[in-house]
């Protein structure tokens, strides 16, 4: 337990210097996190006004409200910004840092290997676009009438479990670095339908719906805390979901590992 | 026999790719139908080298050195065969053995391209777990054996390759390792640098005790550093010994200069040896090695000698003849 609490410490220390350096490099170029900060602002404004645009001429959209369904996007954008900030850029730049052989030397290294790709980049850019995310949440809950406490804690767990869901599907992608190095148009993909499944999943037809529930779970990422919020997330659904999030780490950690295993290097 | 630092039985690493065939179409047939094209990068090796040598690992191009390297140094899974580096298996990536060897690529870096050298410093602080007072008198000690102490708050990517591949050691060996891998960390490097880099890996070896495996294409940092050198040849170990050995083993001549103190005869030189080189009053001989003394005598007996060198063959030559020789057969 003792040495426990010191890898943990480690980590964190280790932790806080890579993304000391990262915020060094990034303060390189104001310019850069200017243009940054609008631009992502800029999105979230637009889907705002677009949503308002649309309640505008409907009160509701598939049985939900103007504030349920703000809320599906507002959280939705709030794990995204999360997964941005905590392991997404980390984890895309594997590719490259394959291709150009750099994770040759991670490999050499006394940490986690998962750990320094994953989480050496901490993006102080999208850490500035967090209290914009919160704000929209509060704005959503301010339609909506007080929820109970087991509605907060169910909101509040489902929002981990899509963390914890997103980890398992970005490090699966990552992983297959390691097997085909341009995975690149994956991520688009996940992408893709992270910002398809910011709607309430009964906009979808039942087969899309089933298809992003059970085999591409991106609506369990990015829905289930709303549903749980709202109530309308059965027990038995909520503990598949709870079963499958801590497989899904379990199932693609341990490929990450294999695939360590078949990492071939690129020539020097 | 003292048990060894490294070592390494039947070592192999097979690499699988793929052929592509050129061009539009060729990319098309490739995505339908693929030859697989399997390369042995290591065939088979085997050595030890024990605690505090300074071994040369020399190889052409393709040799299989890299790849060796890259097996104990724990970034390659190999296809075959065992390997131990200070009694851990290099590729199960234990942290305990991750803290005792460095591995330094003069093509790849481990620095903060856009930062001061001292922060990455300050990284592999934490990542090693060095304490405050090692950290600060490793780092001290290091950056005055370099001459780098002024520039550890200059970005990386200002650092001209001489001080950046210094920069590199003081990165890798800020945690004191018992084992240094390093691959080409003279590339490119002018030749006031490759000295400095030379001077400080022959001092830190003798003073650290590390032991520390080399590759280089420059004779000069093996010949100035490895007592012992082992040359692989298309995946697999032709020689393991002294390079004075080598030299021995593989030349049958050794070099006469002579000077003279007028000028001297074609006709009256080519009795002695097969002649290299000539100008008016110098002239470069290779003699059978067994005559060498009796001809040298002879030389300054018979003509108008000023100076007279018997050396062994350059290195280089020796090695390269080694590399063509031994595409076909072992030596040892």
């Amino acid at each position: 337990m003792k040495l426990l609490g010191s890898d943990i410490r480690r980590y964190a220390r280790v932790w806080y210097r890579s993304i000391t350096l990262h915020f060094g490099v990034l303060t390189s170029s104001r310019a850069d996190f200017l243009f940054f900060f609008a631009g992502k602002v800029l999105r979230m404004a637009f889907f705002l006004v677009f949503f308002l645009a649309l309640f505008s001429i409907t009160p509701m959209i598939a049985g939900y409200t103007k504030g349920e369904v703000l809320l599906f996007f507002a959280t939705m954008n709030m794990i995204d910004v999360l997964v941005q900030l905590l392991w997404y850029r980390g984890l895309t730049i594997l590719p490259n840092m394959v291709k150009r052989g750099d994770f040759d030397l991670i490999l050499t290294k006394p940490i986690s290997p998962l750990f320094q790709v994953a989480f050496h980049v901490f993006d102080f850019f999208d850490l500035a676009t967090v209290p914009v995310a919160l704000g929209i949440i509060a704005y959503a809950f301010s339609f909506l009438p007080a929820l109970t406490a087991m509605q907060w804690v169910g909101y509040v767990v489902f929002v981990f479990i899509g963390l914890f869901l997103a980890f398992a599907v970005n490090l699966f992608l990552a992983s297959l670095t390691f097997y085909a190095v341009e995975s690149a148009n994956l991520w688009w993909m996940y992408r893709d339908l992270i910002y398809v499944a910011r709607f309430p999943p009964e906009v979808f037809p039942n087969g899309v719906r089933i298809v992003f529930t059970y085999v591409i779970p991106i609506l369990m990422i990015v829905s289930f805390s709303t549903k749980a919020a709202l109530g309308r997330l059965s027990p038995g659904v909520a503990l598949y979901a709870i079963v499958l999030t801590f497989l899904a780490l379990f199932a693609t950690v341990r490929f990450w590992k294999r695939g360590l295993q078949a990492y071939q290097s690129a020539s020097s | 026999m003292a048990t060894p630092v490294i070592s390494v039985h039947r070592l192999k690493k097979t690499y699988t790719s793929y052929r592509k065939p050129a061009g539009f179409w060729g990319s098309v047939k490739s995505l339908v139908h693929r030859q697989t094209i399997e390369t042995d990068a290591v065939k088979s090796m085997d050595f030890t080298i024990q605690k505090g040598e300074f071994v040369g690992f020399l190889g052409p191009n393709g040799a299989g050195k890299t790849t060796t390297l890259k097996m104990l140094s724990g970034i390659l899974y190999p296809t075959y065969g065992e390997a131990t580096v200070l009694g851990f298996t290099p590729w199960e990536r234990k942290a305990a053995f991750q803290k005792r060897f460095a591995i330094v690529m003069g093509q790849k870096s481990q620095l903060w391209w856009d930062l001061p050298a001292m922060e990455s410093f300050l990284l592999n602080k934490e990542i090693y777990e060095i304490g405050d007072k090692e950290f600060e008198k490793n780092l001290k000690e290091l950056t005055s054996l370099l001459q780098i102490e002024n520039l550890l708050d200059v970005p990386v990517r200002k650092l001209s390759l001489g001080e950046r591949m210094k920069a590199e050691l003081v990165a890798s060996l800020l945690h004191k390792p018992e084992v240094l891998f390093l691959d080409e960390p003279t590339i490119g490097l002018d030749a006031t640098s490759q000295l400095a880099i030379r001077d400080f890996l022959r001092r830190y070896n003798e003073k650290a005790k590390t032991t520390i495996l080399l590759t280089s294409h420059y004779m000069e940092d093996v010949q100035a550093l490895c007592k012992r050198v082992i040359i692989i040849n298309k995946g697999e170990k032709v020689y393991d010994g002294a390079l004075e050995e080598l030299v021995r083993k593989t030349s049958d001549h050794k070099v006469l200069t002579v000077t003279f103190t007028s000028p001297v005869e074609r006709s009256a030189l080519s009795s002695f040896g097969t002649i290299v080189e000539q100008q008016a009053q110098r002239v470069v001989l290779h003699v059978p090695r067994e005559q060498s003394k009796r001809v040298a005598a002879t030389l300054l007996t018979d003509l108008p000698v000023d100076d007279l060198l018997i050396d062994e063959p350059d290195v280089e030559d020796v090695i390269r003849k080694v590399y063509r020789e031994t595409g076909k057969v072992a030596i040892v």
